[in-house]
């Protein structure tokens, strides 16, 4: 083709390029559409009406997301990332779209959506997101109204948000009467409550424990298990030995899930609170003061200061460190042959309490399903979402979990006292979730704001960490000034909402 | 229909498309930021002037930080990208002959080809106190800090990456055009007794001068391109001392809270910096050039 630019007399053109480049742009379109269409949920149907669900528009979703990435127009882009999407080969029946995160427990289940569908007669259509992506598709479809998802993936994070505007329903209201809701844990249920109401089924749990090096702590070793918290940091003290070995690992970087999660069962273990009776923020106490105090000694016997979840597990499967204290998730990776340093040389235990105190906590984190209030404008398609969870989340699943090799994340009792389980997993570790179970609780405040709130919190406690780590002497003043700005920044933020 | 015409027909629809999905979202972002709106509750998105803009300037010192950081990040990846841009090529075009040097030009553009995510992923396990290379060298000369940690090195070591991808990338296009350089004016000006830096900066460097300041605009605009390298490497710690302020206004927006006014007034102020900054080079150069 000709530039544009030439000084010649543009040429006619012949009729076979012609339609040579017409047929090509035309099949680009085709393509193009086709992968376009490929890429969102489809419609909601019914069997006896035809329901379209209204759908986040590509306008709504392309302004938020260019908003963040509006700096130039070559910068990267911020944008929710396409979902992987999976569906029953089913037809008919009731069709419901579920926003979910892609974890293990998907990798089993979705093989069984054709079974989901013969025994509920509704057809799941799943889109799997990230985490990150998930909680930001999520508020962007219940905000603005969009009700493209019948089924939401909720977590502690979030479910204050969701059930505060009302954009869930109360899980109870639909989860079928004969799903055993009350085998669900209750730390559990308890965690995707507000205000005392359950809003989500739970299908995912996590609780602290303790995970120790064996050829290190306990009875054949100089160092006895530890039982107070006192122990634990005297046996880390002990076995820091840097760089062959670090005493403990613990998450010190700030953002979700990091360590916010780590430092809040400690506040408690200390006696402090987020919140007061009257929902003010006071965790810039003397006891808070006192348990970042405590996890500062932590932190500088840890390889990092700003370490995520991953890096404390990855550094423990590499045998970098002595104990550590985090999610029972973590048991699955640890325990890998092929991948872990530490295998066959670790074992858990329950996490220890503060012997000033008396108080001991599990911290809990659990993700589960919720109905979604723009997603079901009709009793059908609530029931429908509702009659999906309840086989999610049922006993036979999960058990399927069990076997198939995900079992680390169950929610319900029958399971963990199941034979399933019992050829799966030592007794020790059945033991050490057994033994957490009265003591397990959600640590961070259940409230709509917490997300920002903790954010905040988490970039201070991480200012702390670095310091300490460096050299810098960190006083119990420096501790209360750096709480009290969390504070005044949670209280702005409470009284703007 | 002649070529042109068949050129226009297919042109215009494309042009038309990006130019309202570029423009739109701009539009509606500058909307937003005279709003009030937060996902998180509903009933807001209404009105409110430049009260976003006030707050912004006057009631946010992490704007300011944020800010500073974003022009910190902005020196040392366009200087650290054209010095190793620059030095790279010359020695490269100095030393190596023949199809080692073809092999030199693989390797230089190899890091460019690597998705930023995954690079950032990479240099941060090199950076990692327990299995990463960097430390274990430094460790040998009695550095045992860990560099994604420190508040002083940690916009460094995330700078990097980008030199990495970016620097190497322009060397590779500065030797290209280097070899475009007629044989004859490099053989005259040795003859005339030009010989090393000497040769570079009163012969090569001029002649490749045009197309360079078109690379290094472009390493300009890579610079921007800050919130991959840095929300893996660092999520903005240790504290806010690598927060960019592209990331501040992602944690408004999206991950922590759900202000999406607020953080479209940040991106506006962004837009119009950039605007600034931009133009101010260009001009440099249009001038420079006249």
């Amino acid at each position: 083709m000709v530039p544009i630019m030439t000084q010649e007399q543009p040429k006619k053109m012949d009729r076979r390029n012609f339609l040579g480049y017409t047929i090509a742009a035309v099949a680009g379109l085709v393509v193009g559409a086709a992968a376009t269409y490929t890429m969102f949920p489809q419609h909601v149907t019914t069997t006896s009406t035809v329901t379209t669900a209204t759908t986040v528009t590509s306008a709504t979703t392309s302004t938020i997301t260019s908003t963040a990435s509006a700096p130039s127009s070559t910068s990267t882009s911020t944008t929710i990332a396409s979902p992987t999407i999976v569906s029953a080969t089913a037809t008919g029946g009731t069709t419901i779209n579920i926003l979910a995160q892609d974890t293990n427990v998907w990798d089993i289940e979705d093989k069984l959506l054709d079974q989901c569908y013969s025994e509920t007669g509704v057809r799941a259509v799943i889109a799997f997101y990230s985490e990150d992506d998930r909680r930001a598709k999520e508020l962007l479809d219940a905000s603005t109204h969009a009700g493209a998802f019948q089924v939401y993936y909720v977590d502690e994070a979030n479910i204050a948000t969701m059930a505060a505007n009302k954009w869930i329903y109360p899980i109870q209201d639909y989860y079928p009467s004969d799903g055993n809701f009350s085998d669900f844990f209750s730390s559990y249920t308890n965690t995707l409550s507000y205000n005392g109401t359950p809003y989500g089924a739970p299908m995912y749990g996590e609780a602290d424990m303790n995970f120790y090096r064996t050829d290190l702590i306990g009875p054949n070793t100089s160092i006895s298990l530890p039982v107070t918290l006192d122990d634990f940091l005297n046996a880390a003290t002990k076995l820091q030995n840097p760089p062959s070995i670090y005493g403990c690992g613990t998450r010190g970087a700030r953002g979700s899930g990091a360590n916010v999660w780590r430092w809040s069962p400690y506040l408690v273990r200390f006696g402090g609170t987020y919140l007061d009776a009257s929902n003010n923020p006071v965790f810039n106490s003397p006891e808070a003061v006192a348990a970042t105090a405590y996890y500062i000694k932590l932190i500088k016997l840890a390889p990092s200061p700003t370490m995520l979840w991953s890096d404390v597990l990855s550094d423990y499967e590499a045998g970098k460190e002595a104990i550590m204290e985090d999610a029972n998730g973590f048991y699955d990776y640890v325990d890998n042959q092929s991948e872990s340093v530490a295998y066959n040389k670790f074992a858990v235990s329950i996490p220890c309490k503060n012997s000033d105190t008396g108080i001991n906590v599990s911290a809990t984190s659990c993700h589960g399903l919720g109905i979604s209030t723009y997603g079901c404008p009709t009793d059908a398609l609530r029931k429908a979402a509702g009659a999906f969870i309840g086989w999610w989340t049922n006993t036979t699943n999960e058990l399927n979990r069990v076997n198939g090799g995900a079992g680390i994340s169950i929610a319900r009792t029958s399971t963990l006292n199941s034979s399933a389980m019992a050829g799966k997993y030592p007794a020790n570790y059945l033991q050490t979730v057994s033994a957490c179970i009265p003591i397990q609780k959600l640590c961070i405040p259940q409230i709509a704001a917490w997300p920002e709130i903790g954010d905040y919190l988490g970039i201070n406690l991480e200012e702390l960490f670095t310091a300490a780590y460096s050299g810098t002497t960190v006083t119990d003043a420096m501790i209360k000034a750096s709480l009290d700005d969390a504070v005044a920044y949670a209280k702005n933020v409470l009284s703007s909402t | 229909m002649n070529q042109k015409q068949f050129f226009y027909l297919f042109f215009i629809p494309t042009f038309v498309f990006l130019f309202g999905l570029g423009t739109y979202p701009l539009v509606e972002a500058a909307w937003l930021s005279l709003c009030n709106l937060d996902f998180r509750f509903p009933g807001t998105g209404k009105f409110i002037g430049l009260t976003n803009y006030v707050n912004l300037f006057l009631h946010d010192p992490r704007f300011y930080n944020d800010i500073g950081v974003t022009f910190e990040w902005l020196a040392i990846t366009i200087l650290g990208s054209v010095l190793v841009g620059i030095v790279l090529s010359t020695i490269i075009n100095e030393y190596v002959r023949g199809k080692f040097k073809s092999v030199c030009l693989l390797v230089l553009i190899i890091p460019a080809m690597v998705p930023s995510v995954a690079g950032a992923f990479m240099w941060r396990l090199m950076y990692s106190p327990v299995v990463g290379i960097f430390p274990l060298l430094l460790s040998y000369v009695g550095f045992t800090t860990p560099i994604l940690s420190d508040p002083y090195l940690a916009l460094f070591a995330c700078a990097l990456v980008n030199i990495w991808q970016w620097g190497c990338l322009l060397a590779a296009l500065v030797i290209i055009l280097y070899e475009a350089i007629p044989k004859e004016a490099i053989e005259a000006a040795r003859v005339f007794g030009a010989g090393g830096l000497t040769l570079y900066r009163n012969i090569l460097y001029p002649i490749i001068k045009p197309g360079l300041v078109g690379l290094i605009f472009y390493i300009m605009v890579m610079s921007l391109r800050s919130f991959d390298y840095i929300y893996v490497m660092t999520t903005g710690g240790p504290g806010i001392t690598t927060e960019t302020l592209d990331l501040y206004a992602y944690w408004e927006a999206i991950q922590g809270a759900s202000r999406v006014s607020y953080a479209c007034t940040m991106s506006i102020i962004m837009l119009l910096i950039t605007i600034v900054l931009m133009t101010l080079f260009w001009r440099f150069v249009w001038v420079r050039r006249t």
